[in-house]
């Protein structure tokens, strides 16, 4: 069956132009056919009105763990798939520290071979920097590569010997592949579950202080330098973290980072409610830190946007701030509270926030992301003015652990254009 | 005054007006404890149950025993005698301990925050037992009954805590419950057991590594319980250099003023962080507190249960 879309009047965001206008974007069979300031309407096309709403290439989500295979009760490969879908994700990298972790081929051939089945979110497997994650041995990153594996990384632990991950760095880097670290030095986090801080202090929280993540960009950025291969520090969290990485950059080091939406909006004051939805690693830092995050999004030292998407069951989150396990979700709302908080008060434009969300995460897995005439369509729209609420009706997850479950949320995804496939939301 | 707090979860947030009437209502309490048959029927019919998470004599003992004294039924458990060995969360013991009917909880709790956690969740009144390094604050309550019955006002007066101050609740309630009530205080300690943002999230707090500089100034010096652990941790050397440091010994006591208010929560480490000759010396109210930690868990459960007081 053809079919023909046409989207009428909305605000295109071109990535390549790091611009937006307003233009009709028409699909037909899959592929984006022409995109002018006005088209009309052919016979058989189905129209899309988006005016005052935003058309944009679908989002990249470097940095989601979707559980699948071990914890299918939290999430799985389909439900991760539909919840990216539903936020405006069309690509989501999925973190290794399932169980097993993805630190064989056959790990990560399963995950895209899913993904394929899926026909949903395109999943790309980011695979074990070490086996079993231990931190001891590399994994074969070329038959990784060869399976599809996009990046490697032991997240959720810093590779503690500077020895291996010297050598993960030389080996990936003769591969083009880079090298994701989870940067919190572990000694001086010992059953921390909050930052240090003056909140940290009335609370008799144990800590996982900003010098930890210093004390680890610093070491990996040494090994990056000296490697010449690509390091990307995973959630960056501190003033002094991007820093570092600024100064690394200046310096010519291929040092990339990202940020992830709860840090960018969010500080540890949040924790004074000893709500366990607010315990993350790294964990929510000082509103000195969050501005440091939103200048380095401005000069270019962040490039991504990553969301951390980290499912847990109820029953886990339910419980004493110690025993609750870290993380939070983000996949379905990213966008909203991104673009509500930061695009609305004009804290940062609307083409920086979809940069940082397209182009930028894709740059560093070595992919482009386009918009325009003859390729697949790869699109979705997002209304900025639609309310909805985030609950267990609309929320894709098969988790619900998030600060912003229950609450209402502005700016919505509607449509995503995949290939052939439309889905509305 | 009219109590409008269903539960006591800290000191922090309550005004000095609230803090005096539990001290005084503890005062009432405190009289009872001296009659033949220390007994009186406020809480009859109602049931407060202990939870007590983490090992504990004196404060489960002194909760049963002012919650017997105010004739209220006392059940409880600890974590070794209880379900909690068996992988029960928290979340299902509360809705357990709710179905069962109880009017009020006593919690102990090595996690920040559990006491709040279960007063979220239960219509009980929850009274916090010591959640963690977080607060304790009928420990803050019965140290202010103790040196209030040594000091007229707390308007002006030095408290002095020593020890380990990032890992104690008792120092947090007492801050928060000292400096409510007027007086000035100074956090003394090695560096390594002083919170590093300490002086942020109290700012009105002072802080000192050298004890003897202190000691003249002193109308009360709290001594902290050393967890001997700590050592292991790297947190201290050794506890010869610890109590070089940081012990309150006779000779220090001589620099001090003659009517300091020595003040220990127990149990002590006699020798490290107090000499005993101090600990049972004139200035001391250890003793005291223990008594008046009775009396101020009586007040305490009676004005959270709504318990009528005979006049």
């Amino acid at each position: 069956m053809s079919t023909r879309f046409l989207i009428r009047g909305g605000y295109v965001f071109f990535p390549e132009e790091e611009a937006m206008r307003r233009a009709d974007v028409e699909i037909a069979d899959g592929r984006i056919a022409r995109i002018a300031q006005t088209l009309p309407a052919e016979a058989d096309t189905l129209i899309i009105e988006a005016q005052d709403k935003l058309l944009s290439p679908g989002l990249v989500d470097l940095h989601a763990h979707l559980r699948e295979p071990g914890r299918e009760d939290t999430e799985t490969l389909e439900s991760g798939a539909w919840a990216g879908l539903a936020g405006g994700f069309t690509t989501i990298c999925a973190m290794p520290n399932t169980q097993p972790p993805t630190d064989t081929r056959e790990q990560a051939v399963f995950i895209r071979k899913r993904s394929d089945e899926l026909g949903l979110a395109r999943i790309l497997p980011i695979g074990a920097a070490t086996k079993d994650r231990a931190g001891e041995e590399i994994t074969e990153y070329a038959l990784l590569k060869e399976a599809g594996v996009v990046a490697v990384s032991d997240d959720g632990d810093w590779i503690y010997s500077a020895e291996v991950m010297r050598r993960a760095l030389e080996y990936a880097g003769m591969l083009g592949m880079p090298i994701i670290t989870h940067a919190e030095e572990p000694n001086l986090c010992e059953e921390g579950v909050m930052n240090e801080s003056a909140i940290s202090a009335r609370l008799g929280l144990k800590v996982r202080p900003a010098v930890a993540e210093e004390v680890a960009i610093q070491r990996d950025i040494a090994l990056a330098s000296c490697t010449g291969s690509h390091l990307h520090v995973a959630h960056i969290t501190t003033a002094r973290g991007v820093e570092l990485v600024r100064q690394a950059r200046a310096k010519g080091i291929k040092v990339t980072t990202e940020a992830t939406p709860h840090h960018l909006l969010l500080t540890d004051e949040a924790l004074l409610s000893f709500d366990a939805n607010y315990k993350v690693n790294p964990p929510l830092r000082t509103e000195e830190d969050r501005k440091a995050l939103l200048e380095a999004l401005k000069d270019g030292t962040i490039q991504a946007i990553a969301t951390d998407h980290a499912p847990h069951a109820i029953e886990e989150k339910e419980q004493e701030l110690d025993l609750a396990p870290a993380g939070m979700i983000g996949l379905q709302t990213a966008l909203s509270v991104l673009w509500e908080s930061l695009v609305e008060p004009g804290v940062i434009k609307p083409e920086l926030l979809l940069g940082l969300l397209t182009t930028g995460p894709a740059s560093v897995i070595g992919e482009k992301v386009e918009l325009k005439e003859e390729i697949p369509a790869n699109l979705m729209v997002f209304d900025p003015a639609a309310s909805w609420t985030f609950d267990a009706e609309t929320n894709r997850s098969l988790s619900q652990n998030s600060p912003w479950f229950g609450k209402k949320l502005k700016g919505k995804v509607e449509h995503v254009f995949l290939e052939e496939k439309h889905f509305s939301f | 005054m009219t109590w409008t707090h269903k539960n006591l979860l800290g000191l922090e947030g309550l005004s000095r007006e609230e803090i005096t009437f539990i001290l005084d209502t503890a005062e009432r309490f405190h009289e009872v404890l001296d009659r033949p048959i220390p007994l009186v029927p406020v809480l009859r019919g109602k049931t407060i149950l202990n939870m007590f998470y983490e090992p504990s004599t004196r404060t489960a003992t002194s909760f049963a025993m002012a919650a017997k004294r105010l004739s209220a039924d006392v059940v409880g458990f600890s974590k070794a005698s209880s379900s909690v060995k068996k992988g029960e969360t928290l979340l299902d013991t509360v809705r357990t301990i709710e179905s069962m009917r109880v009017d009020g909880v006593v919690i102990r709790h090595s996690c920040p925050g559990a006491a709040r956690f279960i007063a979220q969740r239960i219509d009980a009144f929850v009274i916090n037992a010591g959640d963690g390094a977080h607060e304790h604050p009928t420990q803050g309550l019965l140290d202010l009954f103790a040196a209030r019955k040594r000091l007229e006002s707390f308007e002006g007066r030095h408290l002095v805590v020593v020890g380990d101050i990032t890992n104690s609740r008792v120092a947090r309630s007492a801050i928060y419950g000292f400096s409510t009530m007027g007086a000035e205080i100074t956090v003394c300690g090695p560096a390594t057991l002083i919170p590093p943002h300490f002086k942020k999230a109290f700012p009105n707090v002072s802080i000192e590594t050298d004890f003897d500089r202190l000691l003249a100034d002193a109308d009360m010096i709290m001594m902290l319980r050393l967890q001997l652990e700590r050592q292991g941790k790297g947190l201290f050397p050794s506890i010869r250099e610890y109590r070089k440091l940081y012990c309150m010994t006779t000779e220090r006591m001589k620099k001090a003023k003659p009517d300091v208010v020595v003040m220990h929560p127990g149990p002590m480490n006699r020798g490290i962080e107090i000499e005993p000759a101090v600990a049972d010396g004139p200035n001391s109210v250890v003793l005291a507190q223990v008594r008046a930690g009775v009396a101020v868990r009586m007040a305490v459960l009676y004005i959270l249960a709504g318990g009528e007081l005979e006049h």
